[in-house]
């Protein structure tokens, strides 16, 4: 066989190759990045798992901050809290749920007494800045005296993805 | 002397092709689409509830035997005023009695005509109440006799 017939060859089949290759490696992990899980470390995405033999991805863990408090709740009330949502990142997160969990105020003023409503959509916020998103915090009517002056802990929980 | 004749160009179009097609396809070093992206939004806050305020004591007259008292508004801590309020009567030895119609319960304005309350002199308070919560009884008010 002639040298550059060989050498044709062998660039198509190195096209080929790597075409294919590309075309699995695109099925197997999404461009748009999914930010999921409370606590994950180094977790692999859903749906990333790696072909055998194939090089380990890299991740990228991002984490981004949720505060906020409310006062002046009382039996029968809603009140409206504000959450600030920290992205220290250096890329544009879109997040799009926050779950707040109440926990007891005292041994006798029981978390059930309070409800925070679930943030559900899409809030962007930039690289480097902050954002805000309001979620609603309902006191029962039944609440005991016992929860006068007191304060529940809230504990947040946010899922993103990459804007 | 032997030769060799290089393989003129393929080098240079083999890296020139493999860089063609990889790098559009995020194969390259700079690519990200090896790269997983993990994390979580993570934080802490709190709702604080704010206390019930103690009522002030209400002033009051009979006419017949019928009495009307009337009071302050009460504030809660964070500035709101209560939903309701109950009356309580006391005779002069400071035993509690049953407060009659249009006095008792929760009422939810802050003046109100007890009927048909027995001769005798008497004397009342008033505690603020908002859901479940009481808040403190007011001092008794001044005595108030009805014939």
């Amino acid at each position: 066989m002639p040298r550059r017939t060989l050498q044709s060859a062998m660039i198509a089949l190195l096209v080929g190759a790597i075409c294919t290759a590309g075309w699995i490696d695109s099925a197997a992990s999404p461009r748009s990045a999914v930010l999921v899980g409370h606590g994950s470390s180094l977790e692999r995405a859903p749906g990333a798992a790696s072909a055998p033999g194939a090089a380990s991805p890299r991740t990228i863990t991002l984490t981004f901050s949720i505060a906020g408090k409310v006062s002046g709740l009382f039996p029968g009330k809603t009140l409206p809290l504000v959450l600030t949502l920290g992205n220290p990142n250096k890329r544009t997160i879109n997040v799009w749920t926050v779950i707040t969990t109440v926990e007891n105020a005292t041994s006798t003023c029981a978390a059930k007494n309070v409800s925070v409503t679930e943030f559900s959509g899409h809030h962007t916020v930039d690289a480097g800045r902050t954002g805000k998103v309001t979620v609603r915090v309902t006191m029962k009517t039944s609440t005991p005296n016992s929860c006068e002056g007191k304060s529940f802990p809230f504990h947040y929980t946010g899922k993103a993805t990459e804007a | 002397m032997i030769a060799h004749r290089r393989p003129s160009g393929f080098p240079l179009t083999l890296a020139a092709v493999v860089s063609a097609v990889a790098i559009p396809l995020g194969l390259g070093p700079t690519s990200t689409a090896q790269a997983f992206w993990s994390g979580s939004g993570a934080g802490s806050g709190a709702g604080a509830t704010t206390t019930m305020p103690t009522g002030t004591a209400p002033s009051g007259s009979a006419e017949s035997n019928a009495v009307t008292i009337s009071f302050s508004v009460a504030h809660m801590a964070n500035g709101t005023a209560v939903a309701g309020y109950e009356v309580s009567r006391y005779n002069a030895p400071g035993t509690q009695v049953t407060v009659n119609s249009a006095c008792s319960g929760v009422i939810t304005t802050t003046t109100c005509t007890e009927q048909s309350v027995p001769a005798g002199t008497w004397y009342y308070t008033v505690t603020p109440v908002q859901g479940h919560w009481t808040g403190g009884q007011s001092p008794k008010s001044a005595p108030i006799s009805v014939a």
